[in-house]
């Protein structure tokens, strides 16, 4: 039997790392400066720029609760094209929209089962409530494809320029509770909830287009302090609240947020940093 | 003279050995069961049994609100039979359908995951909700665009 050389062990254990890190890691090794574009689309050969966002702060004021974002979100993929004829790709792990829980301050602390549910429900639901199932998570998501050609839309121009909408995702709102079941939502994929931001303004909201800088090379250009707005958005009743109970549980989720709630009467505002990167250069940087 | 009778025969033959073909194609035709459906017809009548079993978890919601109060020894039996049966008919019915071919896998582990939550609701319908028990099956038929069939 033949003994593999050191040249050779070395050769496997190299095949056996790139093997693993594409395995387990990202879709892409982009270096240095460029490693946060790891999931860009590179594989769509017209994309032309790659983007990695993250809101780091920001809120949601829907129906009659606020849900503050504490904990960052990240958006990421790439697009083709310039000015409003931007076609986004979403990112190569299909991860376009982190899904990111925010906690709803007081969740259902307090919530009895109406009268009018049977006996058995009411106590079982309000022994978990005693018990301390109260507590509500909310995690926004976005709705249609997220690898491939999305329906996110993106003008860094209307951005920069504080005009228009700089962002739009249509999303959806995941409730999350032991008692609300798996499938708790707020829009659905077929009725998604349209989120249009601006750095303009928008009713009593003001946004902010923030700083943009470049690198060296000025293949990264990098918009930071960014505020995007929005109150136009319209929050549809929830709905499959509750696992096979969803008839009952509808109907006390919407009452506790006060659903449907019409546009103007809800808000949200995305705080942030956005980073563009040339493709070429990523895809050299690998 | 010989020849007219064997053509006479061929065709007798012939016929008795269609025959069956026909009547099985005909068959075939009537229960709807034509082999693999497209991926489109194949979501476009799973979302039709679910929207079905939707309506009818509703009814049961609303029969549990009439009947008032449920005594506890039969409470299990009567949130099963209310609105755990309409989801098990709709996972036997989304059985029954022919998957697309290559997909058969896939469909089956919905319906799989939809008879674990079934079997999950069963044993404790009221307090298996906070297991999530459909939780996989959501995400498996959600995943393949039955969109109706989140429970």
């Amino acid at each position: 039997m033949r003994k593999l050389s050191g040249k050779g062990v070395i050769g496997a254990l190299l095949g056996l790392l790139i093997i693993a890190s594409s395995a387990f890691g990202s879709s892409h090794n982009p270096s240095k400066q460029f490693a946060q574009f790891a999931e860009c689309p590179l594989s769509k050969p017209t994309v032309s720029d790659c983007v990695h966002a993250v809101i780091e702060s920001g809120a949601f004021e829907i129906g009659n609760r606020s849900v503050t974002i504490l904990n960052p979100v990240t958006l990421q993929g790439g697009f083709e094209g310039e000015g409003s004829e931007i076609k986004f790709y979403g990112a190569e792990n299909g991860d376009t929209l982190s899904k990111t829980s925010q906690p709803v301050p007081r969740g259902m602390v307090g919530v009895t089962a109406p009268s009018w549910w049977p006996q058995f429900l009411q106590d079982w639901f309000n022994k978990e409530i005693e018990d301390g199932s109260s507590a509500v998570n909310a995690t926004l998501e976005l709705t249609g494809p997220s690898k491939g050609l999305t329906e996110v839309s993106l003008s860094t121009e209307n951005l920069l320029l504080e005009k228009g909408t700089a962002l739009g995702l249509p999303a959806k709102f995941h409730l999350e509770n032991p008692l609300l079941g798996s499938n708790c939502y707020l829009g659905w994929e077929s009725v998604p909830i349209q989120l249009d931001f601006t750095s303009s303004t928008d009713g009593a909201l003001k946004g902010d287009a923030g700083a943009f800088t470049f690198n060296k090379a000025f293949s990264i250009t990098t918009i930071a302090g960014s505020t995007l707005v929005t109150d136009s958005f319209t929050v549809p009743r929830a709905e499959g609240c509750g696992g096979i109970f969803s008839f009952f549980i509808d109907p006390l989720v919407n009452s506790v947020l006060d659903l449907p709630a019409e546009a103007g009467t809800n808000v949200a505002v995305l705080r942030g940093k956005l980073q563009d990167g040339n493709a070429e250069a990523v895809k050299k940087s690998e | 003279m010989l020849s007219g009778n064997r053509s006479v025969m061929g065709l007798s033959l012939l016929a008795i050995l269609a025959l069956p073909v026909v009547a099985f194609a005909l068959i075939g035709c009537g229960s709807g069961d034509s082999g693999p459906l497209k991926k489109s017809a194949f979501v476009e009548e799973a979302n039709a049994i679910c929207v079905e079993a939707e309506q009818e978890r509703k009814q049961g919601t609303e029969d549990l609100v009439d009947d008032g109060d449920v005594d506890p020894s039969e409470e299990a039996e009567v949130v099963s039979e209310a609105l755990v049966s309409p989801v098990q008919t709709m996972t036997e019915e989304l059985g029954d359908l022919s998957p697309p071919k290559g997909d058969e896998k896939q469909v089956k582990a919905i319906v799989a995951a939809f008879e674990d939550g079934v079997a999950k609701v069963e044993a404790d319908p009221v307090g298996a909700e906070e297991k999530l028990p459909f939780a996989k099956a959501n995400e498996l038929a959600l995943e393949y665009g039955l969109t109706d069939c989140t429970i």
